[in-house]
């Protein structure tokens, strides 16, 4: 929100510097988030008179103008439409600046533009953009912009908490910055609402939980013209496009004051007003053009005949004020915050005024800030003062409003912030705020005022006494503990796991956790989390595996060259089948086991790269019974694929992937691991345990089994089998000649060693014979030798 | 038969001779057995010095006595040329240390896991516990258990991710903090790190990200000690310079509320936001079930990336998950 440092300047007093000014609000809890110097940024602009306006001769949506500010003659080319002969506009000479960015002589189609016209968007002023900004037909020529536009006025953009709605207005910022400082504050509002007369309307509130409140004032013998400059000047500043003076007033007061108006042409009225709920299948269309359907949530101001107005969020098209109006009722009402909000998203609308009845506006001077309109409007200089006349106000208050007492201990503030503050500098506080303050012996009673109504509780009243005292003020200390502690880690897997990774070369990825509805290659056939309101179809669902989104990290990378690829990510995958939360691991390996090429014993990575690695991690987590066997899963190839499980309880996969799913890198094969780090089970607490110091006996098994056997089966057997067995390795892996067709050769090495003696080869002999023994019944194995 | 005399006459003229003549390491080898072994001919002399006239063996033993130290320590030099020598010979079978070794690929930590571990370690040094809760999370534990009730404005706040079962994608940390306070008795002391979704995305905003949340809730915990808490957090992580702005703002959950800017000496003295906190509402400790008459504390949150960007000077967000090798190598 804009606030204008020199319309604030008119409630209380401020500092010279405005960065102070800024620095002090943003202390109390309105953050300044920027100083805007519109001066700066539109220098050299001035007043011009337009003399004469020719269609240019190739182009008919271009327009060449004569003008002058009164010492120079410019031709200058425009494509905005309502340019007139004889008006008044801003013009910007070849070489000044408009909205910080200079300004050229341009050729338009062969018709030389010396200089521009300036519309408020390019002077930076509105956003949306807007026609020529026309200036009143008594402008002098030559007078610069900054001078008309009192664009030397710095401009504070306020970034408002939610909870701040009475300082979404000039006045509410001026009212709280004064509490703070101890400043007098100037009240720009009439204290009462009069006028004279029938009333000539009648208002009938029949939802009074959404309507509280509804002051309504007939005003007639209007004269509809532009507002003055000044109005026009500070309507442009806050934002927004200045219209007429009767929209132009309801504005100005909206945010003087914060309190949204409502314009109706009263001629297009069929009163009696009715507050009311839409009827299912009613339409009204709004100000903007839009035709909306109404919910029977929406709160409308109807008349007797339709709906004229969705009530609080924006007027409706067919009672607006226009060029030809001249009787309006004007309305000032309060609504129930929690209906606007759900209206307002319903039709995602979210206008200036919406916005603050959202916040809460003030459910006691509603009136006074329709009284203020009333003023502004008596003081147009295009009224007809002895025609204009205000009728009676109708104010219909059905909902009662109780002013909020809270009960308040003063020694709670030192309890809950750790200093004190002297009760009497707790009741000053309080009392400039607007607090009534009724002392008791240790519990205070305050009555709260209308604007501050989120005030309720003790700890809001704390709240409010230590923002405006500073927060600088409050020591640094630090906490007493009525019990000892011992903290308790992050779950360490994850971070061993990753620990472990790194120390192997791999490069930790972040994902997003959502990807296309058709890319769950490795997340199986199961159900998918789907999400309801996407920011596209390529983050729609959630993730099932990791290795779906990490695989789109791998062919990036490979696409811009970056070589070799071992990626890993840990994180939640998404199974609507699994209770709870599943944390997984995702690996990538690819290309050659080292980076240097010139060796000759370097060489593409394999399964057995990828195998190992695990392998490694989970001794490295401390497991001893886990198991690899052949498997066949979604993104794999199968055959050189396997699942991984320990204690009997699958734990994941790892193998080759599908080349089909692949886009780059197919030269080498791809290896990737995906496991459930969750469903890994309690590792054994680590513990120590005395090691022999005696020799160890040492035995070379060379089998022959037949090649269809699996070599992981043969070391599960031997492994029962040994009794003393320390070490088991496979040395060698042989086929073909001698060895007969369909036969292979495996050599185990196994290191036997007890405890506090040596072995003596007779029984060791013995552990041989019986594995031996058990590998020939099991497997058909044979000693190659023998 | 030569005397021993006409020997040592031999030797003195000849041996140095020798000596220098020798060029490889199997000649200087044979000169040591020749005239310098345990049967070599010095020691010959040496012990046939009986057979001398009596008169002469001092001169005799003297003599083949200087003559060895002589010869020994010329056999030294001799030897270190040859050696020498030898080696610059042999280059051919020299490996050439100068070209690169086998590496393995280096592995790297990404950038927010770095951040995230760091503000992890420096409050579990001052005694809190690491506990995580669930990304998929129901409408009560992210908003109305934390005092925002639906159609409260602060909800404007979190743009949501809604599953189409009825459930959100959390846009924030702290409905971890109801999880723990509704399985525990306080005091707590707890940091919860994890990742966050909101529905935004542009140059500064990014629909998945990384939030630290806090909590300590004990019988006296105070604003101050929230103040204390924080600014050694702050100068643990960015350093002992930073300077610390501590500005009312708005949480539903948190009442009073604050935000924390920092700005470093380096820098231009600008305020950068970092954290929110404030004093635990009320309302929450109502929501869990603790007594607020006998319990009080503090929460904060802070988002991991923007700590990231400061600490490393990363000015574009979308560089997280990327995940360009040329940036996470950097880590």
């Amino acid at each position: 929100m804009r606030i204008l440092v020199d319309w604030l300047a008119e409630f209380v007093e401020i500092p010279d510097r405005v960065e102070e000014l800024a620095e002090r609000l943003t202390d109390i809890g309105l953050e300044v988030d920027g100083i805007i110097d519109f001066s700066q940024t539109n220098r050299e602009i001035v007043s011009v008179v337009v003399n004469s306006v020719e269609p240019h001769p190739e182009q008919d949506h271009l327009k060449i103008c004569e003008l002058t500010d009164g010492q120079r003659e410019a031709r200058v080319v425009t494509a905005a439409p309502g340019v007139l002969q004889e008006g008044k506009y801003l013009w910007a000479p070849p070489g000044s600046l408009v909205g910080g960015k200079q300004v050229s002589t341009r050729s338009f189609v062969g018709v030389e533009s010396q200089g521009m016209l300036c519309s408020s968007r390019e002077l930076g002023l509105t956003r949306e953009a807007s026609t020529l900004l026309s200036l009143p037909a008594d402008t002098d020529p030559g007078i610069s912009a900054v001078r008309l536009l009192e664009l030397d006025s710095p401009i504070l953009e306020l970034d408002l908490t939610p909870n701040r709605g009475d300082c979404l207005s000039h006045f509410g910022v001026a009212r709280d910055y004064a509490a703070a400082e101890k400043l007098r504050l100037i009240d720009p509002r009439p204290e009462q609402l009069s006028g004279s007369g029938d009333s000539g309307l009648e208002i009938t509130i029949l939802d009074t939980e959404s309507c509280p409140a509804y002051a309504g004032v007939q005003v007639e013998n209007l004269q509809v013209a532009p507002s003055p400059l000044k109005i026009q000047t500070r309507i442009l500043k806050t934002g927004l496009r200045p219209l007429n003076n009767l929209v132009d007033y309801t504005n100005y007061t909206l945010f003087e004051l914060g309190h949204p108006l409502h314009p109706f042409d009263a001629d297009r009225l069929n009163y009696p007003i009715i507050v009311r709920k839409a009827r299912q299948g009613e339409k009204l269309v709004t100000l903007d053009g839009e035709s909306r359907q109404l919910s029977a949530d929406d709160l409308v101001i109807a008349d007797k005949s339709q709906p004229r107005a969705l009530a609080g969020v924006m007027g409706g098209a067919s009672s607006q004020v226009t060029e030809n109006t001249s009787n309006i009722m004007l309305e000032a009402a309060c609504f129930d915050p929690i209906g606007i909000r759900q209206t307002a998203n319903r039709h995602k609308l979210s206008t200036d005024a919406s916005h603050r009845f959202e916040r809460g506006v003030d459910r006691v001077d509603y009136k006074r800030a329709l009284a203020r309109c009333l003023q502004l409007l008596q003081q147009d200089p295009a009224q007809d003062r002895e025609k204009l006349s205000f009728r009676q106000p109708v104010i219909e208050q059905p909902g009662k409003y109780c002013p909020v007492k809270v009960s308040f201990k003063p020694v709670s503030f030192e309890k809950l912030i750790g200093y004190s503050l002297s009760e009497t500098a707790i009741k000053e506080r309080l009392i400039n705020l607007g607090i009534t303050v009724v002392e008791k012996a240790d519990s205070w009673r305050l009555e709260i005022p209308s604007w501050l109504g989120d005030l309720t509780r003790s700890e809001d009243i704390i709240e409010e006494l230590v923002r405006l005292d500073g927060y600088q003020n409050i020591p640094v200390t630090y906490p007493q503990l009525s019990v000892e502690r011992t903290p308790v880690p992050d779950r360490s897997e994850a971070a061993e796991i990753r620990e472990y990774f790194i120390n192997q070369g791999f490069n930790e990825n972040i994902n997003f956790s959502f990807i296309p509805e058709a890319e769950h290659y490795f997340g199986g056939s199961g159900e998918t989390l789907k999400l309801a309101n996407p920011l596209s179809s390529s983050q729609a669902t959630m993730r099932r595996a990791l290795l779906d989104s990490l695989l789109t990290s791998f062919e990036k990378n490979y696409a811009a060259g970056n070589q070799p690829l071992r990626l890993f990510e840990l994180g939640t995958v998404f199974k609507p089948e699994v209770a709870g939360s599943q944390f997984n691991l995702a690996v990538i390996l690819h290309d050659t086991i080292y980076t240097e090429e010139w060796d000759d014993n370097n060489r593409p990575v394999d399964f057995f790269d990828i195998k190992g690695l695990i392998e490694g991690l989970l001794q490295q987590l401390g497991y001893r019974g886990y198991n690899f066997s052949p498997a066949c899963a979604s993104g794999f190839v199968e055959g050189e694929t396997a699942r991984l499980e320990i204690a009997g309880k699958s734990i994941g996969l790892l193998g080759k992937v599908e080349e089909k799913i692949l886009q780059n890198g197919r030269e080498t094969a791809v290896y990737a691991v995906e496991l459930e780090v969750s469903s890994l089970p309690d590792r054994r607490q680590m513990s120590y345990q005395e090691y022999s110091s005696h020799p160890a006996a040492k035995r070379d098994l060379d089998l022959v089994v037949d090649e269809s056997q699996q070599v992981g089966e043969m070391l599960e057997l031997v492994r029962q089998k040994s009794r003393w067995l320390e070490e088991l390795k496979v040395f060698d892996l042989y086929s073909g000649p001698p060895l007969p067709e369909d036969k292979k050769s495996v050599s185990f090495r196994l290191k036997f060693r007890a405890e506090g003696r040596s072995l003596n080869d007779v029984e060791v002999n013995q552990v041989q014979e019986q594995i031996l023994q058990a590998l020939r019944e099991r497997f058909g194995a044979y000693l190659r030798d023998g | 038969m030569t005397s021993a005399l006409d020997k040592l006459d031999q030797l003195e003229a000849k041996a140095p001779a020798k000596l220098a003549d020798c060029e490889t390491v199997e000649q200087l080898e044979q000169f040591r057995i020749e005239y310098l072994g345990r049967n070599g001919k010095l020691r010959e002399i040496l012990s046939s010095i009986g057979s001398v006239p009596a008169e002469k063996r001092p001169e005799v033993g003297k003599r083949a006595n200087i003559l060895k130290n002589r010869l020994e320590s010329s056999f030294k030099e001799k030897q270190a040329d040859v050696d020498s020598a030898d080696k610059a010979d042999s280059q051919d079978k020299m490996i050439d240390v100068t070209l690169p070794g086998r590496q393995s690929p280096s592995g790297s930590k990404h950038p927010i896991n770095l951040v995230m571990e760091r503000i992890v370690e420096i409050f579990s040094q001052m005694g809190f516990d690491t506990v995580r809760g669930p990304e998929v999370e129901t409408d009560y534990y992210n908003f109305e258990a934390l005092n925002i009730p639906p159609g409260h404005p602060a909800r404007d706040m979190h743009d949501t991710f809604y599953l189409e079962d009825g459930r959100l994608l959390r846009t924030h940390t702290s409905p971890v903090q109801i999880h723990v306070m509704e399985a525990e008795q306080p005091p707590l002391q707890i940091i919860a790190p994890g990742r966050v979704f909101r529905r935004d995305a542009d140059v500064t905003h990014s629909p998945v990200f990384h939030q630290v949340e806090g909590l300590w809730i004990d019988q006296k915990v105070s604003f101050a000690d929230l103040k204390g808490t924080l600014e050694l957090f702050v100068r643990r992580f960015f350093g002992a310079e930073t300077k610390l702005r501590f500005r009312p703002s708005y949480f539903p959950f948190t009442e009073p509320s604050a935000e924390i800017d920092i700005a470093f000496d380096h820098g231009d003295g600008e305020w950068l936001e970092i954290l929110g906190a404030g004093m635990v509402d009320p309302e929450v400790f109502r929501a869990v079930g603790y007594d607020p008459e006998e319990w009080q504390g503090f929460a904060f949150g802070m988002g991991v990336e923007r700590m990231a960007m400061l600490k490393y000077g990363i000015d574009n967000l979308q560089l997280f998950y990327e995940n360009d090798l040329r940036f996470l190598r950097q880590f």
